[in-house]
């Protein structure tokens, strides 16, 4: 194992450089803007003025911290930002060196790693000072770690199993959550959610002011709907406005700020980008004939990998469960408890998208939507098996595609590109053939 | 150490741990009502209190998986796949009833699409009993709720609701083979019992009836007590697992070489009977308060609680040597190990961690070979031998 050198300093450069004339979209630009403005702040108050931050589970109540000014950053995202450095490799190595086996997930950890790996100093951000608060599912168990060496308290949160399972839920989710969630289960979110505002409070200094929150709360509801159209438009319109790797990069960036006026305001200026880019017929790839769908967790160490098959076979990604769970998962409406209409958001929340049944009805249901020709699966989530069963028995094939999603330690560029080609030459382009004959 | 033949107590402990579903079949059989259970923390008690006959259901891990295999995913436990291959394959037609516990949330998924697609017909009808693992006040409230909706569930099973005397009674019953399993504990401490015999004398009991249990476990006790077997020289273990040790495989591999395991951090194993449920408060409060703080599984939260009963034992004189058993397919107690290792350290026990897996051939001779280097490195350390230390 080598510390990263000046050669992955060039990698990353050419990544950078090929990233940026990929771009397509105004909004990429604005967004990395805000991101480095956002940072900036961050740095100031947090690693400067030594403000207490939380570092949180991407299904954790964010909308709460928004709510109390407690600054915090979402462990999964920040592993993502370590994996866009392509230094989730390493980071993953010295996991390992520190003890900890190779099969455990190293999804979130990266964040951990970062902050135990005390000498090398290339981390993003300069590494991460110690946390104040930590809240992640009590499954995440690599947080009891980060507790122990930063000492900041954990409150976990236990999700209640889903004992009624609704495969169609996403057409009761915006107003019928009561009735789909459960009471009892709504309930028992509630109840370990009083200890995570307390913990907040404790380290923000204030109470928790409900009615910041509920406004909070239609923010969020505002910004889902954005995304709502653009995935309507992005699925009804005869080609691809903005590719993959671009929206992904869009959504996740202003999901991570949820419930801010600027995270509406960039929602809003997205949905009108692609409204524009569909009215003048702006395709991401003109010669566009086969279109692919993207089932399970980002490929953050190579959103441009989606690109690489439009020259080739005029082959795009069309849809990812990101801008899809955005909508579909997130929209509560009826807030008049706001911390009641959050429980039910984060109840079942990523997880109906691995649920035998949920998570299956979604992919097929979004296969059609979209016109989908053929799936790309990333392997390593449970219930990926499913989901890719029944899109197979419905007609749509699926390549299990064998990577971890952040790992960069599993990533060969020869081979996963040879694995894609071969899917659309030897599956894809058949079955579509034979539908359109 | 397999002194007791055939036809004793311990005879009839092997059969029932070895044909696991023969006392519910005869049940079933006689007309009885039978209650299957899917992991340790679904009451037994209320199931006996419904009149009952309950039931363990445990994976076979040897056995073949090819439809679980298009569903399940790799990553999840051996034993979510083969309880999902036998709930396909209609091993539980029989039951009238099954409850998975919490643990299982993913096979109870994988069990409810798989009925829901018409492909395993012959799942009887079945629930989660989500009993959340965590001990912090805010989840008290929601177990209890699932507590009552079981007794619920079980009252109209029963066609009455189940009743307080019901209750204490089945607790009475349960509290007596706790009791005899723990002299088989004591046994194993003194080196009267080897690993393998103990963990079938305590498995026995998740698929007898309790009196009948209790009493082949008295007798066996009197035959340990009566024999003169002697314990090998090797090393005492104490066992601490990310896998269930619902299989004797990885005793087998540990004692093969002349180590005992003396007690394992499992409900298969030593923490099998834990504490009695009281029978002086009202009675569920008492099934409620046992199965809720008194049960070790990787739910358990703090760390402290989790981890209370194991660092207790390893303090022990009589163990030699902390086994930790973290197989492949762990995704929880790897992270842990570093820490539990430390820990060990400092109190100056041996630690063996072990990421082997038992089940494969290749897995066991891995583990004979570390067990082999660590029982000789002990025995390099101190001049007498380990029997001379007791
Ligand atoms: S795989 Fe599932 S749980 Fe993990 S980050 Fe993605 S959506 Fe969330
Ligand atoms: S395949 Fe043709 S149309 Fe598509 S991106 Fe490449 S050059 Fe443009």
């Amino acid at each position: 194992m080598s510390a990263p050198t000046k050669s992955s300093d060039a990698a990353r450069d050419e990544a950078r450089r090929k990233h940026e004339s990929l771009t397509q979209l105004d909004v990429s630009r604005t967004l990395r803007a805000y991101q480095r403005e956002w940072f900036a702040g961050l740095r100031e108050n947090v690693f400067e003025g030594g403000k207490p931050y939380a570092v949180v589970g991407a299904l954790v109540p964010h909308e709460i911290l928004e709510a109390l000014d407690v600054p915090f950053i979402t462990d999964v995202w920040y592993s993502g930002l370590v994996a866009a450095r392509r230094q989730s490799g390493y980071y993953s190595n010295y996991l390992d060196k520190c003890g900890y086996h190779r099969n455990l997930s190293r999804y979130a950890a990266l964040t951990l790693a970062v902050m135990l790996d005390e000498e090398n100093p290339d981390k993003p951000w300069g590494g991460l000072p110690k946390p104040s608060l930590l809240c992640t599912s009590i499954n995440e168990r690599s947080t009891e770690v980060m507790s122990a060496f930063s000492g900041a308290p954990f409150i976990p949160i236990e999700q209640p199993v889903l004992d009624k399972p609704t495969p169609e839920w996403w057409r009761m989710s915006r107003w019928q959550w009561e009735d789909l969630d459960g009471d009892y289960r709504i309930d028992a979110l509630v109840a370990q959610y009083q200890d995570f505002i307390a913990a907040a409070e404790k380290i923000a200094g204030k109470r928790l002011d409900l009615d910041r929150l509920r406004e909070i709360m239609d923010r969020v509801n505002a910004q889902e709907e954005f995304f709502d159209e653009i995935r309507t438009i992005i699925a009804t319109s005869p080609k691809l406005p903005a590719r993959l790797g671009e929206v992904m990069g869009q959504v996740m960036g202003i999901q991570w700020h949820r419930g801010t006026q600027w995270a509406y305001d960039q929602a809003r200026a997205f949905r009108d980008e692609i409204r524009h880019r569909a009215d003048n017929q702006m395709w991401a790839c003109p010669n566009e004939q086969y279109r692919l769908m993207y089932v399970g967790q980002g490929l953050w160490q190579n959103l441009d990998f989606f690109t690489e098959f439009e020259e080739k076979y005029g082959a795009v990604f069309v849809r990812s469960n990101y801008l899809s769970i955005a909508s579909d998962g997130y929209i509560r409406y009826g807030a008049r408890d706001p911390i009641r209409a959050l429980a039910s958001r984060y109840v079942t929340m990523s997880e109906q998208m691995h649920i035998p049944g949920l998570g299956s009805a979604w992919a097929i249901d979004e296969a059609r939507t979209h016109r989908v020709d053929g799936g790309l699966s990333i392997a390593g989530w449970w219930g990926v098996k499913t989901v890719n069963q029944a899109l197979e028995e419905a007609g749509i094939p699926v390549l299990d595609f064998p990577v971890d999603a952040v790992d960069g330690n599993t990533w060969d560029d020869a081979k996963m590109r040879a694995l894609v080609s071969r899917f659309i030459e030897d599956r894809v382009a058949p079955s579509k053939a034979r539908k359109a004959f | 150490m397999h002194t007791l033949k055939p036809g004793t107590a311990f005879g009839k402990l092997v059969f029932h741990y070895e044909n696991r579903l023969s006392e519910a079949r005869k049940a079933h059989a006689a007309g009885r009502r039978v209650v299957g259970r899917i992991g340790h923390t679904v009451p037994a008690e209320l199931i006996v209190a419904a009149g009952c006959t309950p039931v363990l259901i445990a994976a076979d891990l040897e056995r073949a998986t090819p439809v679980a295999d298009i569903y399940v995913d790799p990553e999840l436990p051996p034993e979510t796949r083969t309880l999902f291959e036998a709930g396909v394959a209609g091993d539980f037609e029989f039951l009238d009833y099954l409850i998975l516990s919490r643990p299982y949330d993913k096979l109870y998924y994988f069990l409810k699409e798989i009925y829901r697609l018409g492909r395993a017909p012959k799942m009887p009808p079945f629930m989660i009993f989500d009993l959340m693992q965590s001990q912090r006040e805010a989840v008290r409230a929601y177990n209890w709720g699932r507590l009552q909706a079981l007794v619920e569930r079980l009252g109209r099973l029963a066609s009455a609701p189940l009743e307080a005397d019901a209750i204490r009674f089945a607790i009475n019953l349960s509290n007596r083979a706790r009791a005899m399993q723990r002299q088989v504990a004591d046994l194993r401490q003194n080196g009267r019992i080897s690993g393998v015999d103990a963990m079938q004398a305590l498995g026995a009991g998740y698929f007898m009836h309790p009196a009948e249990y209790a009493e082949t476990l008295g007798a066996y006790i009197a035959d340990v007590k009566a024999s003169s077997a002697r314990r090998p020289s090797g090393p005492r273990i104490l066992l601490a697992t990310a896998e269930p040790l619902q299989q004797l495989m990885l005793h087998q591999t540990l004692e093969a070489d002349g180590a005992t395991v003396v007690a394992e951090d499992d409900n298969w194993g030593a923490r099998a009977p834990g504490e009695d449920i009281s029978d002086e408060s009202d009675p569920l409060v008492a099934i409620f308060d046992k199965y809720w703080r008194d049960v070790p599984t990787s739910g358990v939260y703090p760390q402290a609680a989790r981890e209370h009963w194991l660092l207790e034992q390893a303090a022990r004189a009589e163990v030699d040597v902390v086994v930790f058993y973290v197989p492949p397919s762990d995704r929880l107690m790897g992270w842990d190990i570093p820490r539990l290792t430390e820990t060990m350290r400092q109190k100056g026990k041996p630690v063996l961690t072990l990421f082997h897996d038992a089940m494969t051939e290749k897995g066991r001779n891995n583990i004979r070979q570390e067990l082999a280097a660590l029982a000789s490195s002990l025995s390099q350390n101190t001049p007498s031998t380990q029997e001379a230390r007791r």
